[in-house]
């Protein structure tokens, strides 16, 4: 390899690791702000700053990773690895999902493990809950954790919640999906003459200091089904 | 040592001898057997409607609604059946193929809610071992071999690529943190995390009150933070120094144990399927002894025997798959727990036992 080849990918791995190093100092809300954020606080290079922040740095290591293994490539060709190619492969493949997750953080292949959504962490915490009202033919209100029933559902306190989001899913309630929550909810309640249910999404934002203290709470129906 | 050659020591590496295989087979498989992976079942998932079917893309997405009771019960009784194989080494690439396949099937079932489950490398140790001739002692095949009957495959060294498996895992999550602000010293991430867990999803284990309401310091928070995502990203960052690997996964192992107290979150019997990096396994002397006992009682020796202790076990774990009741929270919490314990205290003891040996001992092995 020749001396400026060599300075050449010295420069270009100190600059990946420096802009790695520059993406772990980055502040917190400015990784979790969305564009509209950026402008109202810069309004001069608010865009600027929001795409460098969210897409070049990833584009620039991308390019820097490309340009060492372009100008190593004969090196890396000359390689005499047993089964070279399978781990080049195999490696190849697990970046790709790994990318892939960024992008749709609710696939999880099999090696991979979780990407906390989508790796950013916000100051504040945002928290959905879904609530059921159900009204009977006298008028009478009852309110139901959607939680409460899915008592059938083997798993672990944690991800009975998560699926007590699905109530929220704006799919149209088809006949079995009907049967089910009426069934459920004249058992849970001992209700006979359901009328109605109301499907209410819940939104609420917690500041963190030290504990969590509930600032804003805002509740949605999302859903009316009628019996 | 030059990269290249650093690079062709890891890949030529097998630490395993194929007694050595046979015994993580034989551990790997009674692990799941009797605990959280083996005896849950999954004809529950058939009595929610297809309004709680959202796959991700995966095999689950062919599918509109979720399976029909009968494939679910069928599921149930035929996974045992092939971990019993595995067990007793019955045509153990094929077993262990199946067994796989069949988990990443049911997996793409339960995930369909949402994810679920942090049982990933399960089946992808089956599916990679199955490659790597774990089969070939102390086994059934073993004793097909002998009297010819079985054609004999070509094995694998797959230990370099479940090391990459599993270090490129852990360095996902690490990276995710590294990148996300989980370092930013102005926001202890762990203890947000731990807040936000305890907070809305209910997840208390025994160390979590005591973190959130009595460590104040940001100090300790700031290093509890730092050293999480360092033993994230060492594995794959250490894969080719086999002695400092060694090390960074016997930290994830911990680290499982720290989770799973703090967090609530529990990753099963994992770190006994790290104990293919911790044991030494050619300077192991307990791993020695239970080659011995393995030969003793080899299975190939034995057979009408050990297929009379595989419809036994077989009996037990029908019975405790429908006789117990083990959908109640607490049930499946003691199972995790104590999955996690044995594995973490096997991975513990293998992880120290170099360090207990007597020089003179080592000097008379080599």
């Amino acid at each position: 390899m020749t001396q400026k080849k060599k300075i050449l990918t010295r420069l270009l791995l100190v600059l990946t690791f420096v802009i790695i190093l520059g993406l772990i100092l980055t502040p917190v809300w400015w990784k979790s702000a969305s564009q509209s954020d950026f402008l109202l606080w810069y309004p001069y290079f608010g865009n600027a700053l929001y795409l460098i922040v969210h897409y070049l740095v990833y584009v620039l290591i991308a390019v820097n990773i490309l340009i060492v293994v372009f100008v190593n490539f004969d090196k890396i060709r000359r390689l005499d690895i047993n089964a070279r190619s399978f781990y080049i492969f195999s490696f190849i493949i697990l970046i790709t999902q790994f990318v892939y997750c960024k992008f749709y953080p609710e696939f999880y292949p099999a090696v991979m493990m979780p990407l906390f959504d989508g790796g950013q962490y916000s100051s504040t915490v945002k928290n959905t809950r879904a609530e059921i009202i159900v009204v009977d033919l006298n008028q009478k209100e009852y309110r139901v954790n959607t939680k409460d029933l899915l008592d059938d559902f083997v798993g672990s306190r944690p991800h009975k919640d998560k699926v007590s989001l699905t109530f929220l899913n704006p799919k149209e309630a088809d006949k079995s999906y009907r049967d089910w929550l009426k069934l459920k909810l004249t058992k849970l309640l001992n209700v006979k003459n359901i009328k109605s249910i109301d499907i209410i999404k819940i939104d609420q934002t917690y500041s963190f200091h030290k504990k969590m203290h509930l600032e804003k709470e805002v509740r949605t129906k999302t859903q009316t089904i009628l019996f | 040592m030059k990269i290249n050659a650093q690079f062709n020591n890891w890949i030529n590496r097998n630490p395993l001898s194929v007694e050595h295989l046979a015994l993580f087979r034989i551990l790997f498989a009674t692990f799941y057997l009797f605990t959280f992976g083996g005896i849950y079942r999954f004809d529950w998932m058939a009595s929610f409607p297809s309004f709680f079917y959202n796959p991700p893309p995966s095999f689950g997405s062919l599918f509109d609604s979720f399976p029909n009771v009968y494939f679910l019960h069928g599921v149930n009784l035929v996974l045992p059946v092939l971990a019993i194989f595995v067990l007793m080494g019955y045509k153990t690439r094929y077993t262990s193929l199946l067994f796989g396949l069949l988990l990443i099937v049911n997996s793409s079932f339960l995930n369909s809610f949402g994810k679920i489950s942090h049982s990933h490398l399960v089946p992808f140790t089956a599916l990679i071992f199955a490659f790597s001739g774990w089969g070939a002692k102390f086994s059934f095949d073993e004793f097909l071999n002998k009297r010819k009957l079985h054609i004999k495959k070509r094995d694998f060294n797959v230990v370099p690529f479940y090391a990459l498996i599993i270090s490129f895992a852990f360095f996902t999550s690490g990276f995710s943190k590294l990148i996300g602000g989980w370092l930013d010293i102005n926001y202890q991430a762990t203890r947000y995390l731990m807040c936000a867990n305890a907070e809305f999803l209910d997840r208390y284990n025994l160390l979590t009150s005591f973190f959130i309401e009595q460590v104040h310091s940001r100090i300790i928070w700031e290093i509890i933070d730092w050293t999480i995502v360092t033993i994230e990203i060492a594995p794959l960052l250490l894969l080719f120094y086999p002695k400092y690997f060694r090390i960074s996964m016997f930290l994830i192992a911990t680290f499982h144990v720290g989770v799973y107290f703090l967090l609530n979150i529990s990753f099963g019997f994992y770190p006994l399927l790290y104990l293919v990096f911790i044991i030494r396994w050619s300077d192991s002397s307990t791993i020695r002894r239970m080659c011995e006992i393995g030969e003793k009682y080899n299975i190939a020796n034995y057979k009408k025997f050990y297929i009379l202790l595989a419809l036994l076990i077989y009996t037990i774990y029908i019975f405790i798959l429908y006789g117990v009741d083990l959908k109640a929270e607490e049930g499946q919490s003691i199972n995790l727990l104590i999955s996690l314990f044995i594995s973490y205290l096997l991975a513990f003891y293998f992880f120290c036992e170099p360090l207990f040996k007597k020089k003179g001992n080592s000097d008379k092995q080599l």
